[in-house]
């Protein structure tokens, strides 16, 4: 049943994006093409107007992207779970806890492969300006600075996973937040935010109190681990490793949390 | 072990200061078409939700099939709500194949042929249907399913006399003998030709529960009249906070 359910979940977030996805890279590809035609200034007016108009349709397409893949994850929860579609979802023969993993693994999903296609389009949008050799130079530094750092692998694959179940706590506590609105009998949404404002401070106190004795200030992880990377530090792994398991806890309590209202406390509208 | 499909024991539910049932005892037995009658406002819904697990009790318990509402109740249950509960992007089909998935007992096959008799498009969007026919849609999807308990919420309330008529005559001819159908309306006088079996609630409280037959052989009188004399006496009955 799980897998249904996933499977169902997938095809119903990915829908936008299997169109928006694509057309950014197109665009950024497109838009990279264009501006290696190089010399802006004396181009004919009309390649000028096409320039520029491409580039605001990639800009304009990209913040699209970011904001519907936000807009797009809470709305699978909040409108599929809390309103109409909850009388459809909550009748279905699984159990809560699948369907909040179903959600949260496909928002998961749908959120890395926007940064990764975001990342990409970036990386499209320069290369046609890169000429073969600086291409090429790229290619190889990049290795050659890998190298520097012992163990760069061990390192790449930690931080990936940490970003990957960072993304997912965000996405939970964003969920545990609807979950708590929906405790109200009126203006949930409100009680919505209100909750993720309240959810987010109190993990700041958490942060503040265990930070006396362990310093790790949640904002700042990435350009610490950076910073340290270049000093080369052992302890580095113990960062990330330590940052990902809070992640991993934040995800769970989150869950819980989740499924003990939506089981016990649900009272669609 | 009991051999009754529903029952309710001493159940009550609240939404903060407000009761919206208070101690209901019912039991329904398997091959019955029940009517759960009442006033706005009585607790029609509030009961069918809890009987589908979209609430809890505060108080007291059900049994469906002598199991709690969870993953096995929601199995054999049939439910349509008062509500449409589609999203904007699917397309009739979807819903049967979402159905076909998750419910073991769903015919795909009725439900193609009772699309086709109502001429209504497997492939088009159900953004862009009337009213009426998605709610024709629902109530395909939910009587296409073999399910052993039928929970109709007010199928009637919105839709015309002859989609009216259709209706009717598909939950009769389509629900299974050993099934169950429970079907809460106000609409007394269109159902009551379907009907074995009345509950009537009235401010969250079971008043009568009877069987059709001994109702007119007791009092002489329809159910649609009994009911009427029953609320009569009672000005603004219901009034109460409407629960949703």
């Amino acid at each position: 049943m799980f897998a249904k359910l996933f499977k169902y979940e997938m095809k119903a977030t990915s829908r936008i994006f299997l169109i928006a996805w694509p057309a950014l890279l197109i665009l950024a590809l497109l838009n990279g093409l264009l501006m290696n035609t190089n010399a802006f200034w004396y181009q004919p007016f009309s390649t000028a107007i096409v320039q520029v108009v491409t580039m605001i349709a990639f800009i304009m397409l990209f913040a699209a992207v970011v904001v519907m893949t936000m807009l797009v994850i809470i709305m699978r929860f909040y409108k599929g779970l809390l309103k109409e579609e909850g009388y459809l979802m909550f009748t279905l023969p699984v159990t809560t806890r699948q369907m909040i993993t179903a959600k949260g693994l496909s928002a998961t999903v749908i959120a890395v492969a926007s940064v990764i296609v975001g990342s990409m389009a970036l990386a499209a949008l320069a290369m046609p300006s890169l000429s073969p050799h600086e291409i090429g130079e790229v290619l190889i530094e990049l290795p050659r600075a890998l190298a520097r750092i012992d163990g760069w692998y061990i390192y790449l694959t930690e931080i990936i996973i940490m970003g990957i179940v960072g993304t997912m706590a965000t996405i939970y506590q964003v969920y545990a937040a609807m979950s708590i609105g929906q405790l109200a009998q009126k203006h949930r949404v409100a009680w919505s935010f209100a909750a993720y404002v309240g959810i987010s401070i109190l993990l700041s106190i958490i942060v503040w109190v265990f930070g006396v004795t362990f310093p790790i200030a949640e904002t700042d992880i990435y350009t610490y681990i950076s910073t340290n990377l270049r000093r080369g530090e052992l302890s580095t792994h113990f960062i990330i490793i330590a940052y990902t398991v809070v992640q991993i806890i934040k995800v769970f309590a989150f869950h819980i949390v989740c499924e003990y209202i939506l089981s016990k406390k649900l009272n669609l509208e | 072990m009991s051999n009754q499909l529903i029952s309710c024991r001493d159940l009550s539910k609240g939404f903060g200061p407000t009761l919206a049932l208070s101690d209901v005892n019912i039991d329904v037995g398997t091959g019955k078409i029940v009517g759960l009658l009442g006033p706005n406002g009585a607790g029609k819904t509030t009961l069918i939700k809890l009987l589908n697990g979209l609430l809890q009790p505060t108080k007291g318990e059900i049994l469906i099939d002598n199991q709690k509402p969870g993953v096995y109740t929601k199995s054999i249950v049939s439910y349509l709500p008062d509500r449409m509960y589609f999203d904007d992007w699917m397309k009739v089909d979807d819903m049967m194949k979402l159905f076909s998935n998750f419910y073991a007992d769903f015919d795909s096959k009725k439900a193609q042929e009772m699309c086709k008799s109502l001429s209504i498009d497997p492939s088009s969007r159900i953004k862009t249907l009337s009213k009426g026919t998605k709610e024709k849609v629902q109530l395909i999807l939910v009587m296409s399913r073999a399910a052993k308990l039928y929970l109709l919420d007010e199928p009637i309330a919105g839709v015309d006399p002859a989609a009216r008529d259709f209706i009717l005559n598909t939950i009769l001819t389509n629900y299974s003998e050993n099934a169950t159908v429970l079907i809460s309306t106000h609409l007394i006088t269109d159902i009551e030709r379907v009907l074995d079996e009345v509950i009537f609630l009235q401010n969250g409280r079971v008043i009568l529960q009877e069987s059709v037959d001994s109702i007119r052989e007791k009092e002489g009188k329809s159910v649609d009249a009994l009911f009427r004399d029953m609320f009569k006496s009672v000005p603004n009955a219901g009034g109460e906070n409407n629960v949703r």
